[in-house]
């Protein structure tokens, strides 16, 4: 069978080279210094975990997600720019979740107890924290996803899973909320009003800035090449790291907690 | 100057293989030490890596017509594939040597015999005039000894600790563990093994038996590691799970007569297997912090989660697993 003739009107798909290469060492290097800094200046006051074990967590997260979603997302045939941006995008929500988060969580929880309705362990909170803001982010990758697809449904993504995912969500955030703990809630509240709160709108700004940009590249090919389809398996894609994120997330929590109970009170 | 020899140096440190050897490390440190992370645990996660890459080129060069034999044709196996020379692998294996060395001086003398113990094994396993791989009564016992017991003294090392006697009870389980599943591995290529006139266990006592004694082992594996790290009750019963995963993979390795669905009951048993060790990694540094036993039970029932949705996705489906197991 004769092969495919190239098609001239789409670009052949760059292959990883020097450049690239360089940037992705540049970003360990920066990355594995910025830690040695971190681990050099730990603060270990005893009461709270430090902030710098977070800021630490972050940044190894950051570097891992950099290579493996950058890895993930050009197997399946994105543009290597596209990947990249990816790649970058999933370390800035790293930064935002492991680091800024994580510790605007325990500062947070300093100065305001958490509401403890159904007397759960802290381990228990740390779960419906994960979940319930891992809904969030599943939502937000979908809706860019809608937003920037090159088809409508049924081959592009559709709106109504996202519209089910936050009816669904939200019913189960306010039962939780008024049955169990208002963990969730409280959480985001300290993650938009603390210190950390600046930290954490810059790190998902560049998050959606560049996954935005990553979607519009993969768009734009798929439309190129007429296969949708790969849009699609690149937005399931993003969404699966997203709950890996979230699994190891609260993983990590838990561990956290296990050593630096939350603090909580249970009304009467 | 060429890239190739390094990068088959990298090719030839097997990360699914070379993780497992990592955990028992992982495990003696966290016994001995708890959460620690120094300069000592890269050195000696570099020595043991490239001490890996020492038994793999070795056994690559020694095995490589049974290899050919049992049509291992891909990137791993680069001597089989062509992608590589002896003289290629007899280079890696040098330079790996050399790499596993130098990484152990700054674990001090006790880090450098324990690697040299290591690079000693890795060639006797697979060169003349020892060759354990070809005694089919001692090869398992040795692989054990070279991925369980020798990594497991490296972590002691590691935490600058010296042997107790509440190692012998858990590394005693970890060997027995690790012993089910390595007389297993010599399924994918009883062919070529037989063809070569190579004696392994599972020619010797047949498919049944090596399938009883590696549900024997599994079981008696998990029953001392339980009672060598006394968990809370909550995580007794994570371990218990893991097990019956093991042993439901190795019942069905037992009926399987298709070789595809033989490889992928065994990868789920060891996916299982991995599960009741990251369970053991976890309640060793949780319990060394003095963490109370419910929150390290909720972070193992989590971690439990995850690892039953990985093995029933293999269990339930497998057709949709890709073969990649090298052991």
């Amino acid at each position: 069978m004769a092969a495919q003739p190239a098609r001239p009107d789409v670009r052949s798909r760059t292959r990883m080279g020097v450049e690239p290469l360089l940037w992705i060492l540049g970003a360990l290097a920066v990355g594995a210094a910025a830690l040695t800094i971190v681990v050099r200046v730990q603060d270990r006051s005893g009461h709270v975990p430090p902030s710098s074990m977070f800021a630490a967590a972050g940044i190894v997260l950051s570097l891992i997600a950099m290579l493996a979603v950058t890895a993930a997302t050009y197997r399946v045939g994105v543009p290597l720019r596209a990947a990249i941006a990816f790649g970058a995008g999933f370390a800035a929500i790293a930064i935002a979740k492991f680091g800024f988060g994580a510790t605007a969580l325990f500062q947070g929880n300093r100065r305001e107890d958490i509401q403890n309705v159904g007397g759960l362990t802290s381990g228990g909170m740390i779960v419906v924290i994960g979940v319930a803001v891992g809904l969030l982010y599943v939502a937000a990758v979908w809706l860019l996803a809608v937003s920037l697809r090159p088809a409508p449904p049924p081959d592009g993504p559709g709106l109504k899973p996202l519209l089910a995912l936050l009816v669904v969500g939200g019913v189960a955030a306010a039962v939780t909320a008024f049955f169990a703990t208002t963990a969730a809630l409280q959480y985001i509240v300290f993650a938009m009003t603390g210190l950390e709160a600046t930290g954490i709108a810059v790190a998902l700004f560049v998050a959606a800035t560049l996954v935005a940009l990553a979607f519009n590249d993969t768009a734009r090919r798929a439309r190129a090449v007429g296969t949708v389809s790969m849009y699609v398996t690149v937005a399931w894609v993003a969404i699966a790291f997203v709950l890996v994120f979230h699994v190891l997330w609260i993983v990590f929590l838990l561990a956290v907690v296990a050593l630096w109970p939350l603090r909580s009170v249970t009304p009467k | 100057m060429s890239s190739r020899r390094p990068r088959l140096l990298a090719r030839m440190v097997r990360p699914r293989a070379a993780f497992t050897m990592w955990t028992f490390m992982i495990i003696g440190l966290a016994r001995h030490a708890g959460p620690t992370i120094s300069l000592d645990l890269v050195a000696a996660t570099i020595a043991l890596l490239a001490s890996y890459a020492v038994a793999t080129s070795v056994n690559d060069i020694a095995d490589v017509e049974i290899d050919r034999a049992n049509g291992l044709r891909d990137a791993s196996r680069p001597l089989v594939t062509g992608a590589a020379t002896a003289g290629d692998l007899r280079w890696t294996a040098t330079m790996a040597a050399g790499a596993a060395a130098v990484a152990s001086l700054p674990l001090g003398p006790a880090g450098v015999a324990v690697i040299g113990l290591c690079l000693a094994v890795d060639v006797a396993y697979s060169a003349a005039p020892i060759r354990f791989s070809r005694r089919w009564t001692l090869a398992p016992i040795v692989l054990t000894a070279a991925y369980v017991a020798l990594p497991y003294w490296l972590g002691i090392v590691v935490a600058h600790d010296r042997w107790r006697s509440v190692d012998e009870l858990l590394l005693c389980g970890l060997c027995v563990l690790f012993f089910a599943r390595i007389i297993l591995k010599d399924v994918r290529d009883r062919l070529g093994d037989a063809a070569h006139g190579r004696s392994t266990l599972l020619l010797r006592l047949g498919k049944r038996p090596t399938c009883a004694l590696s549900v024997a082992g599994a079981l008696a594996g998990c029953a001392i590691i339980t009672l060598a790290i006394a968990p809370p009750p909550a995580i007794a019963v994570a371990i218990a799970l893991d097990t019956a995963a093991i042993v439901w993979m190795l019942l069905r390795l037992r009926r399987e007569v298709d070789l595809r669905g033989e490889l992928i009951a065994i990868g789920a048993a060891a996916r299982a297997g991995n599960a009741v060790l990251i369970t053991v990694v976890a309640w060793l540094l949780l319990s060394a912090q003095d963490a109370p036993g419910a929150q390290a039970s909720m972070l193992v029932g989590v971690l439990t989660v995850v690892s039953a949705v990985s093995f029933l996705a293999l269990a339930r489906h497998p057709e949709r697993a890709r073969i990649a197991y090298k052991a």
